[in-house]
């Protein structure tokens, strides 16, 4: 009996953490190491990709790994940019306490909604997180005296050694690392698997003693803290914040990575928010048509991929080892782990 | 002789649905060890009394005891936290998680670790899963997404869910609907099995008689929402009425 349980434990380390060592440490690399012989321009763009990542994956957190679909996303992203931006600007609170201080208040935000929306599912769910959002964005619009409305606040240079594009880079990978990393041993907590559970079947895990709501509500709160991760860093990367961060539009960028990469893996939203950041700055430099392209992916992927771009290729990887296997949270993780 | 102390007592229970009475002024007496079943046509209140008991619904009327506690009132949280476990008629899984998980996620709650961030493996946990997964004989699928078992085979994974959480009381809403002729005694031997050795006691709804005579010491006849007929097995079989609504005589 003992050996049999060992065996596997083996058995499950392998699959969950060998092979994603091998997809997650090259390009870990290449992000270091990279920068170092490309134009600052692409520095640019590779800091926009990974804080998208981040924005992306914590609503998946919602969206995959929650059941709850969310169009509201960028409420967080937005309160966590403002926050940051104001503190550090407008009150001279050194950079560190306000990047921290972002993040917090976009928690409590969505802490605040979501005592009401957890309740809902569905549709409901989905027009109430966009109505939040937009009401957040009507705040920041309208509130001349605090948030300078359209004309935005500017000026959000940190002094010193983030103050140079790359070393400001390193420290977003850094941070959007962390968080991934976080964000993926949360998703595999006991925590994890039981908002997996709810989402499946929440009547079920009613009956076997839990208070679905509240589980529901500590998803929603983790999602909105990382979401202003996303904010903060964009804050100091844009170097101003105007009220479009708070637009439904800014909730539709992680909505599509999410559906163009893949729902029902951790590494689909990160390939789908790379490919819509790449799709939307790289394509609009050649044509002017890039939101048709995007459009036409989205839709492509829509139509023939619909477990996403990594959900499907997971596919191919089940169907050809002729048989499904989960040892994680879904078929996908193991499948692209085993890619 | 002293009768043993009731486990679970229904006494006067009502619930309507929109003015039609679902359950009308059910009294049932469950003792420690019974083994009792509800029989009775579609629609005759089963399922519906099964909810009450276990929360999901409210009573209109009446008291419901467990352990002489009145539970009418709690939800299905605190029920279960008492030691009333139950399946559904329609097998209620966590579809895209493996075996394993399924019945990890339910230790978990039930250690009131639900809630926990850290993403460690529990060796103990674990080991307790698969056992229980090899209670109920599906050691051989612990990785495979449950939503890809068998039908037979997710109810297994149902009761193996059920029983994580060491309930007193085993409510079971027709385990073996929908399972192959086969699997079915299959499924009959384990039940007795569990119930015996973790000394459950057990409440269930069929529709098979055959089933309910080999599992069951005692039978209350359900019909239109007010018990008909109590008695064994052998005493149900007998009575006139029964057979005119439900055997079908």
């Amino acid at each position: 009996m003992e050996s049999f349980s060992v065996i596997r434990f083996r058995r499950l380390k392998e699959i969950v953490l060998y092979p994603y060592a091998k997809v997650v440490a090259p390009l870990l690399i290449v992000l270091i190491v990279l920068p170092q012989f490309i134009p600052v321009i692409y520095i640019f763009q590779l800091d926009a990709i990974i804080i998208a990542v981040l924005f992306a994956v914590s609503l998946n957190l919602l969206m995959g790994y929650g059941g709850m679909i969310s169009f509201g996303h960028a409420a967080y992203y937005s309160l966590a940019a403002y926050t940051t931006a104001l503190l550090f600007n407008h009150h001279f609170v050194s950079f560190p306490l306000a990047f921290a201080a972002g993040p917090a208040l976009a928690a409590l935000g969505a802490a605040v909604l979501g005592v009401f929306v957890v309740r809902t599912g569905g549709h409901y769910f989905l027009m109430l997180t966009l109505a939040f959002s937009q009401l957040i964005f009507a705040v920041i619009y309208q509130w001349y005296e605090l948030t300078k409305g359209d004309d935005g606040i500017a000026g959000l240079f940190v002094q010193g050694l983030l103050g140079k594009p790359i070393n400001y880079y390193y420290f977003s990978l850094i941070v959007v690392v962390i968080s991934l990393t976080l964000i993926y041993g949360v998703l595999h907590s006991a925590f994890g698997y039981t908002l997996q559970a709810i989402r499946d079947n929440p009547a079920r895990v009613e009956a076997l003693g839990v208070r679905v709501n509240r589980y529901k509500l500590l998803a929603f709160v983790i999602a909105g803290y990382f979401a202003g991760v996303a904010g903060s860093l964009f804050a100091f990367f844009n170097g101003q914040v105007s009220p479009e961060v708070a637009y439904w539009t800014q909730s539709a960028e992680p909505f599509m990575s999410v559906i163009i990469g893949g729902i029902n893996s951790f590494f689909g939203p990160v390939l789908g928010a790379a490919l819509y950041q790449v799709i939307g700055t790289q394509l609009s430099r050649v044509t002017q048509h890039s939101l048709l392209i995007t459009g036409v992916v989205t839709l492509a992927v829509g139509l023939f991929f619909p477990r996403g771009i990594v959900g499907s290729i997971a596919e191919l990887h089940i169907f050809e080892r002729g048989e499904r296997r989960s040892d994680d949270n879904t078929t996908a993780d193991t499948g692209i782990s085993e890619g | 002789m002293t009768t043993p102390q009731p486990i679970l007592e229904l006494a006067r229970v009502s619930k309507a649905f929109g003015g039609v009475l679902a359950v009308s002024e059910v009294n049932l007496h469950l003792r420690r060890g019974l083994r009792y079943a509800l029989v009775g046509p579609n629609g005759a209140g089963k399922s519906t009394l099964f909810n009450l008991i276990t929360g999901q619904l409210r009573c209109d009327a009446g008291k419901i005891l467990f352990k002489a506690q009145p539970i009418q009132h709690l939800t299905p949280d605190r029920i279960c936290k008492l030691g009333i476990a139950r399946t559904f008629q329609i097998s209620s899984i966590f579809p895209r998680l493996s075996a394993l998980k399924n019945v990890e996620v339910a230790l978990a709650i039930h250690q009131g670790k639900g809630a926990s961030l850290m993403p460690k493996n529990y060796p103990y946990r674990q080991r307790r899963a698969i056992d229980l997964l090899r209670d109920v004989g599906l050691h051989n699928q612990l990785f495979r997404t449950v939503g890809t078992l068998s039908h037979g085979e997710q109810k297994l994974v149902e009761l193996a869910v059920t029983l994580a959480i060491e309930p007193a009381l085993l409510i079971l809403d027709e385990p073996t609907a929908g399972v192959g002729v086969r699997e079915r005694w299959g499924m009959v031997e384990l039940i007795d099995r569990i119930c015996r050795e973790k000394e459950l006691t057990l409440m269930l709804c069929e529709h098979d008689m055959g089933v309910v005579a080999e599992l069951c010491d005692w039978v209350a006849v359900l019909h239109r929402g007010s018990v008909l007929a109590e008695g064994t097995v052998d005493d149900i079989k007998q009575e006139e009425e029964v057979r005119r609504v439900y055997l079908g005589d």
